[in-house]
């Protein structure tokens, strides 16, 4: 992984540093005002929202899990929202993100339509991924939701591993817990449905990432239903 | 039974208001609105299917559309109910993908078919209609998000309550102040909110009895709007 991401290279060449943070380090939490915003340089960052704000033990729901390259906060503001609805949490140890005074952002945004278009391109994928769940939660069987959730998660944020022997195969960076919350699926089913999957050859998980191994076999699987 | 207008006005002379094209010249109205296809659709027309390569943008001059995914159980999943004014199928344009969801006409309709390569070229040249499609995407992504939350935490009486409170903002009321302008079937509710019709037909029914809401065929109408917000468990 790059240590500053490319895309944005105009945010981070101006002696801008980005903050570490260590994993489940909060970025910013629900309730607090917007004032910047946070541009993921590493790793991943959870991106939720708390069941009540006022009970730190009442849980949260999972939303979205950011990727670098990605600018979090924006959504909000571009609502009209002076607040923060979502906490984000960095989910992985080798978190780094800069943040950006709002101002200074819209006035890149004004000037270049490759940001405005990169924007628009992220806002997109989340939309489309919180469709995709909002059908996967009523009553499909619990395997279409994952291999749609592999499939949507690799195809939109994988990573492709060019030093592969063809087929490249695709990998996704993501934690069983992370998995599970997004699927709505007891994280003991979901191993037992991983390593049915495994068994098929059709996936392989690794500690911290999954990686498809049949593209086409987990898309037939997928448009069967599920297994 | 109701025929179509002659013809539907250029952009410039469109009577919508708070349209994403709002914000842009006369110039470039009219450039937007020349060669602009001009559709009519009956209830119960598909305009597109899900898997659907987008050709233009679908502008509602006027009109209802549910845009809707096909379980695999054959059930329908209502994603989003569209109206007067907004557009249909932008965010596959924008991404170069095929349509995610079908859109069937709820009642007739009236739709401009824009340019693909005129909408893209503007989105490059104006940073405030780019501004306008950013602020409709964070909007509908808090949309979507919310329900999604509903589904995990919101009982289905809870969730019927605030879909009808969607219906009314969205589409708004007739001229007696209280039945939804628009009219869905029992299990188009069910769709929408993502439970069964049997299940809706009996919210429906409880919130009748309770004076919330009264029945008449497919119309409802809201009667107590302040208590149907506080069973949807909707706070400002």
């Amino acid at each position: 992984m790059e240590s500053s991401h490319p895309t944005w290279q105009i945010f981070i060449g101006k002696g801008r540093k980005g903050k570490s943070y260590a994993a489940g380090e909060p970025i910013f939490r629900e309730g607090t005002e917007i004032e910047h915003f946070y541009l993921l340089l590493e790793g991943q960052a959870r991106l939720s929202k708390s069941m009540d704000i006022s009970d730190p033990k009442a849980g949260s729901v999972l939303l979205w899990i950011a990727q670098p390259g990605e600018v979090l906060g924006l959504s909000s503001h571009f609502q009209g929202l002076e607040s923060h609805p979502l906490t984000a949490n960095a989910s992985s140890k080798d978190c780094k993100v800069v943040s950006i005074r709002i101002e200074c952002f819209q006035s890149i945004l004004d000037g270049h339509a490759h940001y405005r278009s990169l924007i628009i391109r992220n806002l997109t994928k989340r939309l489309n991924f919180a469709e995709l769940r909002a059908k996967g939660f009523t009553g499909l069987r619990s395997s279409f939701k994952l291999c749609s959730t592999l499939l949507f998660l690799t195809n939109e944020l994988g990573i492709q591993r060019p030093q592969s022997t063809l087929p490249s195969p695709k990998s996704v960076h993501c934690f069983l817990k992370d998995l599970s919350e997004l699927t709505g699926i007891s994280s003991r089913y979901l191993r037992k449905l991983l390593s049915e999957l495994e068994d098929s050859n059709l996936i392989q998980v690794l500690k911290d990432r999954i990686r498809i191994l049949d593209w086409d076999g987990l898309n037939a699987l997928q448009s069967q239903g599920g297994m | 039974m109701k025929k179509p207008p002659p013809s539907i006005p250029g952009c410039n002379e469109c009577t919508n208001r708070d349209n994403l094209f709002c914000t842009l010249s006369s110039e470039e109205k009219e450039f937007l609105s020349e060669g602009k296809g001009q559709n009519f659709f009956r209830k119960g027309q598909t305009i597109f299917y899900e898997g659907n390569h987008p050709h233009g943008l679908y502008c509602v001059y006027q009109g209802k559309i549910k845009l809707y995914k096909m379980g695999d159980n054959g059930k329908e999943q209502i994603v989003r109910l569209v109206g007067t004014g907004d557009l249909l199928g932008y965010r596959s344009l924008l991404s170069n993908e095929s349509y995610r969801a079908t859109a069937t006409v709820l009642e007739d309709s009236y739709l401009c078919l824009l340019s693909k390569r005129k909408f893209t070229e503007l989105l490059d040249t104006n940073s405030k209609l780019s501004r306008k499609v950013i602020e409709k995407l964070s909007q509908d992504l808090r949309r979507s998000e919310q329900s999604l939350i509903d589904l995990t935490q919101k009982t289905v009486r809870e969730r019927i309550a605030e879909a009808l409170l969607l219906l009314k903002a969205k589409f708004g009321v007739e001229e007696d102040g209280k039945t939804l302008a628009v009219i869905l079937s029992r299990r188009e509710i069910g769709d929408f909110v993502g439970i069964s019709t049997e299940t809706t037909i009996r919210a429906l029914s409880s919130l009748n009895k309770e004076g919330l809401i009264e029945l008449g065929g497919k119309q409802i109408r809201l009667i107590d709007v302040p208590q149907l917000a506080r069973v949807a468990n909707i706070y400002d």
